[in-house]
């Protein structure tokens, strides 16, 4: 399966980089390396839908926040460090549950393009409006306290019992193997038959309808497992951090993934790995030095790319490596 | 007496919610009616709007001068904006989705950088009246009659004058119209400039009711959005109709459980009627116009 | 997946004649406008039917209203008896009946390759399909154009490509609105060629046009639309000398 292409070397490359990565750097960079891997999930979740199946959403962070939340509620409710796998399985189901419901609603209404994004943004924006507004002590699910704008703290590591407590190394680890498994997971869907099937609705609904596709259903499926990576990301965030509030899904972190993945070439996804992880760090860099100028660079970024390299800035370098090194059949 | 009172007060939360949103949302409508293309950065056009405004109010231009230098300041501001990015995004709706929050992101920083985290703006003018135990700000209710005339205003143009004529052309058929040599192109950079016109207008004119900071635009978008999405594509009953409708349900829900949840409420009428009629009042207007014929 | 290949191969072996596709006082409004009028047709299995009419004569329309993109105001539409109002459009593309639309429905964006695997992955299971694709392209008489990105093809490759698409499921009833539409001369005898040489393999095709001399080299059977109803019925001959058929056709 694997080629020689400028995506593959990238990944390989990258990924090799990674696993290295805790050896060469200080315990602090591995803590952030730990934050911006968390991130990736979300983006990958976006190239799925969106790149892959040509769903726009603006509401993936709507799923990051119920994975968290899930999480934090349930584990702070049973207190139970042995069983902190079942709780982040759960948060995926409950988060899961979310998006098949959710996709349903969409696309078996036939909303589609625009408004599936006007749609998810809505969504996103009625959670973090509701959970703002849950500061009071009458707001809470078992003994846990919504916490309003504060939202949620002290929400434990994924442990198995007393033997492992993913944290630090070992939690780094643990979500780069969850990575580089996606990854892999993802990327063997692409070429499979149901790569094509969401291809197929990318391309054209309309005709694919014509040749056989079931096309809400299909919509609905990859929209749900969409939602199940973006509660992973929000799980491993809270596990990472031990914290979660509502500014996880208001407004500009609804966009941050669209405009993240928009610019790194959302049809690829390391692509979409590397930018991310390139982001991350750059704004770590720039807020520790104490400036606004992340935004605004990222605004530039977003125009610029739109305009000129619509396909993604990454994606087009790798297309254009293909073709300069490595000569295509 | 009481009575009385409360009415006037259920009628001013409701005014003043209609008004907030007809007067948020014009500008939008028009671009989105017309041209088809989201502007997520609206609501920092009624921050530039309501930036002009404040510092001619500052270089001692009276209030009224300033509003309308904010407002003609914008409209060139739109038409740079246009010819730099929007022009070449016009039939791209994801796309300016995704370009118009870039230049939101910009000008949303860019000011927290250039100017600070505050402004100094005009204050509220005209005084209160007292009606039952409650204070009413006079300025508030003009910006009811100036949403109201603006409305007739937009009628008038849209039903009695070439450009009106041209532009519902444009609306109802895109391909037909530039066929017929309306020459769509020029229409858009025209149109986008009015629509930026309205925003910055809309924000001189709440100017003097909040606090001029570089997310003064934030208290808007998602109001001004849900209304054109409600509304759809026709720009003058569309957005009369989701105004009126949404302020209800604003005013309505805020009155009795607060701010939070009547922004909840908006956006879950959105979402009803996105999933429900994607095409909003203009649509279902439309359809009923069809059935009729 | 009950109908695969294997098993449609064995109903065509067994066949009699057949109805293939009926329709029933078939009828579709669009707001005040109607564009097709209590409609009945029959056509057998193994036909070549061309519809002809006027432009707006509803014949477009019957081609959607059987495929399910919108549902009819009143009537039926019957597929080998079974009624198809009601299934949605993918399920009827399951049971065996493939469209070639007027307007150009190809993947441009994509391969040659990738267009007639996601014609064909619903109907072809995985391990055959790169030779059930390697079969099409002969079948049409594409195998030369190689694996290029669809939208560099001339227009007229790019329709033999849409047929070779629409027989990857190995449909029973093909549909093609204007099948030579823009093409040359040479193109379109091609394009003669393909039909009739799909027709003699035992698939029932309805298919639209307005070139006469096209529909004269291929169609079995005619029949004529006009505002929607069914005005005339039959083979080629007793059309074109039919005088009200002349009358409402003028130019023909």
């Amino acid at each position: 399966m694997k080629r020689l292409t400028a995506e593959n070397v990238t990944a390989g490359l990258l990924f090799i980089f990674l696993i290295f990565y805790p050896l060469m750097a200080s315990a602090y960079n591995v803590l952030n390396m730990s934050y911006f891997l968390s991130m990736v999930f979300l983006s990958l979740s976006l190239a799925l839908i969106w790149g892959l199946a040509g769903i726009f959403s603006f509401g993936q962070t709507a799923f990051f926040g119920i994975g968290g939340y899930s999480y934090a509620i349930i584990s702070l409710n049973l207190d139970i460090p042995d069983i902190t796998f079942i709780v982040l399985i759960s948060a995926l189901l409950i988060a899961g549950i979310a998006a098949w419901i959710l996709g349903y609603f969409i696309f078996y209404g036939g909303v589609n393009d625009v408004f599936v994004g006007l749609i998810t943004l809505c969504v996103t924006l009625v959670l973090a409006t509701f959970m703002s507004q849950t500061a009071g002590s009458q707001w809470k699910i078992g003994s846990v306290p919504l916490g309003g704008d504060n939202g949620i703290n002290n929400i434990p590591s994924i442990s198995i019992g007393n033997i492992i407590s993913f944290e630090r190394n070992y939690l780094y680890y643990l979500i780069l193997i969850v990575l580089v498994v996606v990854y892999l997971l993802l990327r063997k869907i692409s070429h499979s038959k149901s790569g094509y099937k969401l291809i197929a609705v990318r391309e054209n609904r309309e005709r694919s309808e014509l040749f056989g596709y079931n096309i809400p259903l299909i919509q609905t499926m990859v929209f749900t497992l969409g939602g199940v990576l973006a509660a992973l990301s929000g799980v491993f965030y809270v596990t990472w951090g031990g914290y979660i509030s509502p500014s996880s899904m208001g407004i500009t972190a609804a966009a941050l993934p669209v405009v993240l993945v928009a610019a790194a070439g959302r049809k690829n996804l390391t692509a979409v790995i590397l930018f991310t992880i390139i982001y991350y760090m750059f704004s770590q860099y720039l807020s520790v030095t104490g400036s606004e100028y992340a935004l605004v660079v990222l605004g530039f970024t977003l125009v610029v790319v739109i305009l000129l390299v619509p396909q993604g800035v990454f994606a087009s370098l790798f297309q254009l490596l293909d073709r300069l090194l490595f000569k295509k059949k | 007496m009481e009575i009385f009172a409360n009415l006037f007060n259920i009628l001013y939360q409701f005014l003043d919610s209609f008004s907030f949103l007809i007067l948020s949302a014009i500008g939008l409508a028009i671009i989105f009616g017309m041209m088809r293309i989201i502007n997520l950065a609206h609501g920092e056009f009624m921050m530039l709007g309501a930036y002009i405004t404040s510092a001619c109010y500052l270089a001692g231009i009276p209030l009224l001068f300033a509003i309308i230098l904010g407002a003609i300041g914008v409209g060139i501001f739109g038409l740079i904006i246009d010819r730099l990015v929007i022009c070449h995004l016009y039939g791209r709706p994801l796309d300016s989705v995704v370009a118009t929050w870039g230049i939101s992101l910009i000008m949303t920083q860019g000011f927290l950088i250039l100017l600070g985290a505050t402004f100094e703006g005009p204050s509220t003018p005209l005084g209160s009246f007292v009606v039952g135990d409650r204070n009413y700000s006079v300025y508030r209710i003009l910006l009811v009659f100036i949403a109201i005339s603006l409305l007739i205003f937009m009628y008038w143009i849209f039903m009695h004058t070439k450009f009106g004529l041209k532009s519902r052309a444009t609306m109802q058929n895109n391909e037909m119209a530039s066929s017929l040599g309306t020459n769509t192109k020029r229409m858009n950079t025209i149109t986008f400039m009015v629509g930026s016109m309205f925003a910055g207008l809309a924000g001189g004119l709440y100017a003097p009711t909040m606090a001029i900071t570089p997310s003064f635009g934030s208290a808007f978008l998602m109001e001004s959005f849900i209304t054109v999405l409600v509304g759809g594509a026709n720009p003058l009953i569309g957005t009369v109709v989701s105004g009126g409708a949404l302020g209800v349900v604003n005013s309505g829900l805020s009155y009795l459980y607060g701010t939070f949840i009547g922004r909840v409420g908006l956006l879950i009428v959105a979402i009803l009627f996105i999933r429900l009629w994607p095409f909003g009042f203009s649509g279902l207007i439309e359809k009923k116009m069809m059935r009729v014929k | 997946m009950s109908n695969t290949i294997e098993e449609r191969k064995k109903e065509k072996k067994n066949q009699t004649t057949q109805k293939v596709l009926e329709l029933k006082d078939l009828s579709k409004d669009f707001g005040g406008l109607r564009a097709v009028d209590e409609v009945n047709m029959v056509v057998n299995k193994g036909e070549l039917r061309c519809l002809i009419g006027p432009n707006g004569a509803g014949k477009s329309t019957i081609f959607k209203l059987i495929m399910g993109l919108y549902p009819p105001t009143k009537g039926s539409v019957l597929f080998k008896g079974q009624e198809l109002v009601g299934l949605p459009v993918w399920k009827r593309a399951r049971l065996g009946i493939s469209i070639k639309m007027q307007i150009p429905g190809v993947y441009g964006e994509l391969s040659l390759y990738d267009n007639l695997r996601i014609a064909g992955q619903n109907f072809i299971p995985p391990i055959k399909i790169d030779s059930e694709i390697d079969r099409l392209v002969h079948l049409v008489g594409i195998e030369n154009l190689g694996n290029p990105i669809v939208k560099n093809l001339s227009h007229g490759q790019q329709q033999w490509l849409e047929i070779a698409m629409a027989l990857a499921s190995n449909p029973e009833l093909l549909l093609l609105d204007e099948p030579a539409a823009g093409m040359g001369p040479e193109e379109t005898e091609f394009t003669a060629q393909i039909i009739h040489k799909l027709s003699e393999k035992g698939i029932t095709i309805i298919f639209i046009d307005h070139d006469m001399g096209f529909v004269r080299r291929i169609a079995q059977k005619v029949t004529v639309l006009h505002y929607g109803k069914l005005f005339a019925e039959g083979t080629i001959d007793e059309i074109e000398t039919n005088e009200e058929v002349i009358r409402i056709y003028l130019g023909s």
